[in-house]
């Protein structure tokens, strides 16, 4: 007895197990995405959430709004074929005293009556539907439109008047422009992390500005600049300009003999809300 | 206890798949980049020695005599002469604004002057990507006309045998856009 209640014990478990390896599978595909109105299964494996593509040649990767066809009066069509029909018959009244009239005289040209449209409402012009990538990315909109993967290198600090090239020096200035744009069909939220790396301590601040607008209006140091629930929609980008500068200080002699590195590292993070 | 270690497991398999379909049901990313990028090199050098901002002393034996029109090859009213001082900037990898003029507690004999006569009132630029060398030159003279030999004046005499110190001090810094 005991050993059929254990067997049948263990039949229920292995059933258990196969049905939550069904079911997992199922998950898979019933887990869509509206693309455009078609439903497609999610891809397998590890998705890249942060993509930041633009295709568009603004500098600012918004949304396309759709613009509001012209309206379009529905009742012109009509008028105007009433009033033509009743110009018809009027003219029709018309002509022979026309006619007669004009029999001295150049005959004028009578312009066809254009054919009236018909009475439809016109296809609005629909603006082009961006195709969602179903991922959230981030790139370099300046000049690698590549989507940052992994640990990309950036070209954050460009050259800078009268020093060698590639190189930064005391006053040095310059920007860097990066996108974050959600491809997904939902709604996420992002943090934005800076990591310095500074060996020689090089007195480097920033300033930053989201989508044209100042969020760090003064020069302030790398640990101030992190951003946390950035949420965006779905579609929408956020266009970031961070604004460096290597102000002068005390050691900068210091650091001009013994040659020095720096580095910034920035980090996205998003997921669903 | 076997009955309750099978519902246990049950309880962990129950969790399980709704752990699972949670965490399926939300989308997480990351990426990151790096932008790195290397200081340009300081080293600006004067007879072998880096300065920033420093004042040399120079006095008679340093000055290069163009002209000697004394008796016996010395120096007399209308003589000039220089004072060159290498600069050597090869080591930086910036532009260098060089800055020299005559220091105060110069020491001249009477009729004498001395002034920076290398740039444009004492300044010029080294810019990176040349050989970056440059000379500082001072230029002495000696105003005024020379007595005939038998008539020299009491200016002429009293500077026999003298001597004159002039200090030049120079600055090196990296040039700037808004210089």
């Amino acid at each position: 007895m005991d050993n059929r209640k254990s067997k049948t014990w263990d039949t229920i478990v292995k059933v258990i197990l196969v049905i939550i390896i069904i079911l997992l599978l199922l998950s898979r595909f019933t887990h869509t995405i509206d693309n455009g109105g078609n439903k497609e299964p999610i891809p397998t494996g590890n998705e890249t959430i942060i993509e930041f593509k633009c295709d568009k040649k603004d500098n600012d990767c918004q949304p396309i709004e759709p613009v509001d066809p012209e309206p379009i009066e529905d009742n012109k069509p009509n008028n105007n074929n009433n009033n033509n029909n009743n110009n018809k018959s009027e003219n029709n009244n018309q002509e022979p005293e026309q006619e007669n009239n004009n029999s001295n005289e150049e005959p004028t040209p009578v312009e066809p009556t254009p054919e009236e449209p018909t009475p439809e409402e016109p296809t609005p012009e629909e603006p082009p539907v961006e195709e969602l990538s179903n991922e959230v990315e981030v790139f370099d909109k300046d000049k690698n439109a590549d989507t940052w993967s992994g640990s990309t290198n950036l070209n954050i600090f460009k050259d800078s008047m009268y020093v060698a090239p590639g190189m930064i020096a005391p006053e040095s200035t310059n920007t860097y422009k990066f996108v974050v744009k959600n491809g997904t069909s939902e709604s996420i939220k992002y943090n934005i992390d800076f990591v310095e790396n500074n060996p020689s301590n090089i007195n480097m601040k920033y300033k930053l500005k989201k989508n044209g607008e100042y969020i760090i209006s003064e020069y302030v140091s790398y640990d101030e600049l992190n951003l946390s629930n950035m949420v965006i929609t779905s579609g929408v980008s956020d266009t970031y300009l961070l604004e460096w500068k290597w102000v002068s200080s005390s050691n900068d002699n210091e650091i001009g003999k013994n040659g020095a590195t720096y580095g910034l590292q920035i980090n996205v993070d998003a997921e669903s809300v | 206890m076997k009955g309750n270690k099978k519902i246990l497991v049950a309880i962990v398999l129950l969790l399980l798949v709704s752990v699972t379909f949670t965490t399926l049901a939300i989308y997480r990313s990351s990426a990151n980049g790096t932008g790195t990028i290397k200081a340009a090199k300081w080293d600006v050098k004067v007879n072998g020695t880096a300065i920033e901002s420093a004042t040399m002393n120079f006095d008679i034996s340093n000055i290069t005599w163009t002209t000697h029109t004394g008796k016996n090859n010395t120096i007399a009213p209308g003589d000039s002469g220089t004072i060159t001082i290498p600069v050597d900037a090869s080591g930086s990898e910036v532009d260098v604004l060089l800055t020299a003029a005559i220091g105060s507690g110069a020491s001249l004999p009477a009729g004498f002057t001395a002034e920076v006569t290398s740039g444009t009132a004492g300044v010029q630029t080294i810019e990176y990507g040349t050989t970056m060398t440059a000379n500082v030159v001072v230029t002495v003279t000696w105003t005024g006309t020379i007595a005939d030999e038998t008539g020299k004046d009491t200016t002429d005499k009293a500077v026999n045998d003298t001597n004159l110190s002039i200090p030049v001090t120079l600055e090196a810094r990296q040039k700037l856009a808004t210089d």
